[in-house]
C-alpha cells in the first residue's frame, strides 16, 4: 500500500475509545504482515512485536486517537444533541462544520451555527460547546433510538489532495505519526535490524496522555522513539516554533529528552541524506513524549515530527514527503549498527 | 425535485459567476423560450396549457454565496474577499474550490500557540487566507489569479427526511421553478433565473424591468433559527411548519393582499404555510417590487438551517410545500 493510502485509511476510520476502535482495527491490520505477535493492553493501546529478539529494544510509538467531542444529552423539542469537547478541538472552527456521531450506526450530520440576529455580542466571538448543538436532522424519537450520552463525535472532513502532494483533511493528527511508524516497520521488515523492535500505537494522547504512561512503564525499553505531528509555518506562527511544510522531519530537542538522542536522530538524518529540520521545545513537548520519558524506571526518548498546519481542525495539512522523511529516520535510527 | 435539487446544489458558481448553473437549467427548458439577458439573467417563458390574463413571473436567484481572491501573497497564499455575506464563525476550517477546479483551505493558528484571546476570537476575511499548496506566488499564480472566485466545498447529505449541502440557498428556489416547468403549467407564465442575488440583489430588477409583470412571486430559502434552546418568538420560522411567507423583511413590505392570498390558499388546498415571525433578511423582492413601475410581490421561503453556510438544512416536507404554494399562487394570479 502506499504512503498516501495508509494514511488516509487511518485518518477515515473512525475512532472510538474501545477495544474495538475501527482506527485500531486498520492499524492492526497493516501492523499483522509486519509483526510477530500484537496484542492490546488494559488501556486499549495496540502493542506490535515487529521482532521479538535483538540487541537493544526500541520502540517507536505514536498516538492513534483523535480529538472529537462526547454527547451529552439530546434536546427533547428537536434532536439536537448537546456535546462537550474531547480533546483540543478548535472552537472557531466548529459552527457549520460536518460531523459524523458514532452510535448505534454512524449518523452523519452537522454542527448549528447561531444566525446573526441572535448571536451574542460581537461577530467575532468564537462560539462554545455550550452555544452550539450537533444536528443530524432528525427528530428526538428518530435520533434516540441511535444516539446516547457518552457516544463520540468527530469531524467529517475527508483526505483530499492540494498542490505539490501536499494534503488535507480531519485528523493528520496523528494519523501522519501512525503511517510513519507503519513505514518504518515496512521498511525494517524489508531490509531487516539487529535490534529488538515494537510499535506502538497509544491511547489518549489527548486527553492526558495516560495511554503511553501505562504502555511505556510495562514495556521499559531501551530507548523510545515518538513520532507526532508538530507546527507548520504559516503567517501568524513564530518561525522558531515552527518548521515549513516540505522541510523534512521535525526533529526535537528539548531538556526532558536526552541529548544523546536527539543528536544521533540528526546524526542519522545527515548520514542518510533524510531532509530534517531541528525543533527545539522547553519543559514540554505536548506529546507523548513527555510521559514515556518518565514511565517506570525511565526511557532514553527522542521525538521525530511531521510538521502539519491547521492543528485540531478539519483542515490538517501536511506534506506526504515529510512523512516519509520521518519513517526514513525511524527506520535508521531503530535498525542499529 | 431532490435530484435536481442535489445536482444544482453540486455545481458552483458565486455571483457573477452563475453560468454552469445557467446551462445546466437552459438545458433542462425544452422547447419554450429563453432569452439570456445583458446581466445573465435566464428569462424563460414557459408556455402552460392556456393563455394567462395577467403576466405573472416567479424568480429564483442561481447564484451561491463564496469567496474571491484578491491577492497572492509571496508566500504564495490568497488573500480574499467573501461573495455575499459568510459570517467569520463558518470560515475558518473549510476547504473551498475554485472554479478551475483547484483546491484550497480557510486555516487557523492552532490553538496550542493562541493565546485566550485569540482562541476567543473569530478572524474575519481580511485576516484569513486561502492556502492552495502552492509553495510561493508564482506556482500560486499558475492556478489561482485574482478575481478568480470559490465557493465552499462540502458533499450533499441525504438524512432521509432533511437534505444538507452548501447551496441549498437558492437552487432550491431554482428547482422548484424547473419543477413547475416540468409539470406544464395550466397558464404561460415568466421564469426568471437571477444573477447577484447575495451581493445586494443586482440582478432580478433588470429582468423585471425587461418583461414588465403584473405579479411577481419570489422563491427562496429563509433563517431557520429553530435550533435548540433556542426560545420561540426569535426562531423566525420552523422546519416542518412549511412554507414560509413574510409580512415585512429589511427589503420589502410585502403586498398585503398578497399576503392573506397565500394563506387562504394553504387553507384551502391543505398547504402547510406559516408566517416569518420576525422582521429580518431580504431577497430579490426588495429590488422587484420596485422596478418596471412597481410589481405586486409575494415572496415564499423554504426554512433553512445554518444559511450561508457550507451546511444549509432543509426539510423535504418544507420544499414540497414551498412548490405547492408557488404553484397554487401563479395559476390564481395568472387568472385573477
Amino acid at each position: 500500500m502506499d504512503t498516501i493510502d495508509i494514511l488516509k485509511k487511518i485518518c477515515e476510520a473512525p475512532y472510538e475509545h474501545t477495544f474495538d476502535s475501527p482506527t485500531l482495527k486498520v492499524i492492526e491490520e497493516m501492523m499483522l504482515p509486519l509483526s510477530e505477535k500484537t496484542e492490546t493492553d488494559a488501556l486499549g493501546n495496540l502493542i506490535c512485536s515487529v521482532k521479538s529478539e535483538g540487541e537493544n529494544h526500541i520502540v517507536l510509538s505514536a498516538h492513534m486517537d483523535k480529538i472529537g467531542m462526547v454527547i451529552t444529552g439530546i434536546d427533547e423539542k428537536t434532536g439536537m444533541l448537546r456535546f462537550g469537547k474531547s480533546g483540543g478541538i478548535d472552537m472557531r472552527t466548529l459552527a457549520a462544520a460536518r460531523v459524523r456521531v458514532i452510535g448505534k450506526k454512524m449518523v452523519c450530520g452537522c454542527v448549528t451555527s447561531t444566525p446573526p440576529h441572535l448571536s451574542r455580542g460581537s461577530r467575532n466571538t468564537a462560539p462554545t460547546a455550550d452555544d452550539l448543538y450537533i444536528d443530524c436532522g432528525l427528530s428526538y424519537d428518530e435520533i434516540k433510538s441511535i444516539v446516547s450520552v457518552g457516544d463520540r463525535a468527530e469531524y467529517l472532513s475527508p483526505v483530499c489532495e492540494l498542490l505539490g502532494g501536499k494534503l488535507t483533511g480531519a485528523y493528520m493528527d496523528n494519523s501522519a505519526g501512525c503511517t510513519a511508524v507503519i513505514r518504518a516497520c515496512e521498511l525494517l521488515k524489508v531490509h531487516g535490524a539487529k535490534n529488538r523492535i515494537t510499535a506502538v500505537f497509544t491511547t489518549r494522547e489527548e486527553i492526558g496522555k495516560g495511554g503511553a504512561l501505562a504502555a511505556f512503564t510495562r514495556l521499559q525499553p531501551d530507548m523510545a522513539l515518538i513520532t507526532d505531528v508538530s507546527f507548520g509555518s504559516a503567517p501568524g506562527i513564530p518561525k522558531e516554533s515552527s518548521s515549513p511544510l516540505s522541510s523534512g522531519a521535525m526533529i526535537c530537542f528539548s531538556p526532558i529528552l536526552q541529548k544523546e538522542v536527539s543528536l544521533m536522530l540528526t546524526d542519522v538524518a545527515e548520514k542518510n541524506g533524510i531532509a530534517y529540520t531541528v525543533e527545539v521545545m522547553g519543559a514540554r513537548t505536548a506529546t507523548d513524549s513527555d510521559v514515556a520519558v518518565n514511565a517506570g524506571k525511565g526511557t532514553k526518548t527522542g521525538l521525530v515530527s511531521v510538521p502539519l498546519l491547521n492543528m485540531h481542525t478539519p483542515v490538517e495539512t501536511l506534506d506526504i514527503k515529510d512523512v516519509e522523511a520521518v519513517a526514513a529516520v525511524l527506520f535508521n535510527a531503530s535498525r542499529g549498527e | 425535485m431532490f435530484t435536481l435539487i442535489k445536482e444544482l446544489c453540486n455545481l458552483n458558481g458565486t455571483s457573477g459567476r452563475e453560468d454552469r448553473i445557467r446551462e445546466y437549467i437552459i438545458e433542462k427548458t425544452g422547447d419554450n423560450e429563453y432569452i439570456v439577458d445583458p446581466l445573465g439573467n435566464l428569462i424563460v417563458h414557459v408556455k402552460g396549457k392556456q393563455r394567462a390574463k395577467n403576466k405573472v413571473a416567479v424568480c429564483a436567484h442561481m447564484d451561491e454565496v463564496g469567496f474571491i481572491a484578491t491577492y497572492i501573497t509571496d508566500d504564495g497564499l490568497i488573500k480574499f474577499d467573501t461573495v455575499g455575506g459568510i459570517m467569520p464563525a463558518v470560515m475558518s476550517g473549510r476547504k473551498i474550490i475554485f472554479e478551475n477546479g483547484t483546491r484550497g483551505v480557510i486555516g487557523s493558528k492552532p490553538v496550542h500557540l493562541s493565546s485566550e484571546e485569540e482562541k476567543n476570537t473569530l478572524l474575519s476575511e481580511d485576516k484569513l487566507f486561502i492556502d492552495i499548496g502552492a509553495c510561493d506566488k508564482n506556482e500560486a499564480m499558475k492556478y489561482v489569479f485574482p478575481g478568480d472566485t470559490a465557493v465552499f466545498e462540502a458533499d450533499f447529505l441525504d438524512t432521509g427526511s432533511k437534505i444538507i449541502s452548501k447551496a441549498l440557498d437558492d437552487r432550491v428556489g431554482c428547482s422548484i421553478m424547473l419543477k413547475i416547468l416540468e409539470d406544464v403549467p395550466e397558464f404561460d407564465c415568466d421564469l426568471i433565473f437571477s444573477v447577484q442575488e447575495e451581493v445586494g440583489t443586482r440582478g432580478a430588477g433588470c429582468a423585471v424591468n425587461r418583461i414588465s409583470p403584473d405579479f411577481a412571486i419570489v422563491l427562496e430559502s429563509t433563517t431557520a433559527a429553530d435550533v435548540a434552546g433556542v426560545p420561540d418568538d426569535k426562531r423566525v420560522c420552523v422546519q416542518g411548519e412549511g412554507a414560509v411567507i413574510s409580512f415585512m423583511d429589511n427589503s420589502t413590505l410585502y403586498d398585503k393582499e398578497l399576503f392573506g392570498k397565500m394563506l387562504e390558499l394553504g387553507k384551502e388546498k391543505g398547504i402547510k404555510v406559516q408566517v416569518k415571525s420576525v422582521v429580518a433578511g431580504g431577497n430579490d423582492s426588495g429590488i422587484i417590487h420596485k422596478s418596471a413601475g412597481g410589481v405586486r410581490t409575494a415572496a415564499i421561503s423554504a426554512p433553512c438551517r445554518y444559511i450561508h453556510s457550507q451546511s444549509n438544512l432543509l426539510e423535504k416536507g418544507d420544499i414540497e410545500a414551498c412548490y405547492m404554494l408557488a404553484k397554487a399562487l401563479t395559476e390564481y394570479l395568472c387568472n385573477a
